[in-house]
């Protein structure tokens, strides 16, 4: 959304011209986190300079700011964003008749986040092919929730993959499969896109999932690395 | 009538434990036109710095809305001056000063931060021609794509808050020194005071 040397919270209106305002918090982006896609009116006012220019929508003007350690809240990816590009950029056009759901972190469930649970250690298949685009692959063993797993695919051949669980520390079912892509050579932007859980046995606790067909590619890539996260 | 668009770019950089922002009131009539001017100043900016000094991310914002933000893509990422075996940077503080100016009456004094340490002889300052030649390009490209901002007082009720006007000439005028800031991105807790 911005870049801050500090965080702090303070107030921000989200509908303009409306009197409520809500307390928000800026917290340090994690790793890979997406870049808000457009321009938008929520950006901090460390940056404003007291030019007069006023604002409908974003940090109230003259708001106070507190200072905060700028720890993001358990389990955020900063993947995606709830609600409309034109939404942070005018304002919301009415408040919802009820607060969205929450995750236990008190994040609306519409923001993707990782389970929150212990993660235990990834198993890591090196080199093993997950499927060579005639099916979906099937890596077999012990996953928990959180847990991921590495391979190598051809660039562009993989179109889904299959987890079986056998257990996980949280009592939650995996329902959320995401592809990311990592380092590659040649190297390609970082993407992570979440795929189509087809079907999850939980007698069996195997899941199925479809890699979404505009995943990037790497062009020219022979090979790529791919991290499958089961959150 | 709608308010003109006059746009504020600002360039994030690091260079070691520091960090600095340089912002650019930007020539441009959109978003789009005015991050196609701020990734051409950085990578000018960038070609007379040694190859620790870092950009981190761009920023653009509408001087008419407070709170206006959009994240912009960079082409260039670090510095292209020399190598960092051969040709370290200078302490941050100590910056390249340049003047800039918009017709006879309004002037704008930048400092860079990031200074080659092979401009230095015996800690005095002498840049070789290749790095002046480098430090006239930047001015060069600089001036189409930026203006002098100027705040409008009394302060009006509605925008423009400020008027720009176009840079006419650039120019180095040596080096100076100003004290760099923290770096940006990074977790930092309050100052132990006990």
């Amino acid at each position: 959304m911005d870049y801050l040397r500090s965080c702090y919270s303070t107030t921000a209106r989200f509908k303009a011209g409306d009197p409520h305002t809500s307390v928000i918090k800026w917290y340090w982006a994690p790793d890979g986190a997406d870049k808000f896609p457009d321009r938008h009116s929520f950006g901090s006012l460390n940056w404003s300079d007291g030019s007069g220019a006023g604002n409908v929508v974003g940090e109230v003007v003259g708001a106070p700011r507190l200072w905060s350690n700028g720890a993001a809240p358990d389990g955020v990816l900063g993947a995606n964003f709830c609600g409309t590009v034109a939404e942070f950029q005018n304002g919301i056009d009415d408040f919802l008749p009820a607060p969205r759901p929450q995750w236990d972190n008190g994040l609306p469930t519409c923001c993707t986040i990782a389970i929150l649970c212990s993660k235990n250690d990834p198993p890591d298949y090196g080199n093993q092919p997950f499927l060579d685009g005639a099916g979906f692959s099937h890596v077999g063993g012990f996953f928990g929730v959180d847990d991921f797993v590495w391979g190598r695919v051809a660039a562009g051949t993989i179109i889904g993959f299959s987890l079986h669980f056998e257990g996980d520390a949280c009592n939650l079912y995996p329902t959320r499969g995401f592809l990311q892509h990592r380092d590659t050579s040649p190297p390609g932007p970082p993407y992570l896109k979440e795929c189509e859980l087809l079907s999850y046995d939980d007698a069996t606790g195997t899941g199925v999932w479809r890699v979404p067909l505009d995943a990037p590619r790497v062009p020219g890539a022979i090979v790529s690395v791919v991290q499958i996260l089961v959150l | 009538m709608p308010a003109p668009f006059l746009p504020f770019g600002t360039l994030f950089y690091q260079l070691d434990g520091s960090g600095w922002s340089e912002t650019w009131a930007l020539v441009g009539i959109d978003y789009a036109a005015a991050a196609a001017n701020l990734d051409m100043i950085n990578t000018a900016r960038l070609s007379f710095a040694p190859t620790k000094v870092q950009v981190i991310e761009g920023r653009i914002s509408d001087s008419s809305v407070r709170g206006d933000s959009k994240l912009v893509n960079l082409t260039t990422a670090e510095g292209q001056w020399g190598t960092p075996l051969t040709d370290g940077p200078l302490p941050p503080d100590n910056t390249i000063l340049f003047r800039f100016e918009a017709g006879a009456l309004k002037r704008a004094m930048r400092q860079f931060h990031g200074v080659p340490t092979s401009q230095f002889s015996l800690g005095v300052y002498v840049p070789s021609g290749p790095y002046l030649t480098t430090l006239a390009s930047f001015a060069s490209t600089v001036v189409p794509l930026a203006n002098i901002a100027t705040k409008i007082k009394p302060t009006p009720l509605a925008p423009p808050f400020y008027t720009f006007s176009p840079y006419t000439v650039g120019f180095q005028r040596g080096i100076a020194n100003k004290r760099v800031g923290r770096p940006f991105d990074l977790p930092r807790g309050r100052r132990l005071t006990a």
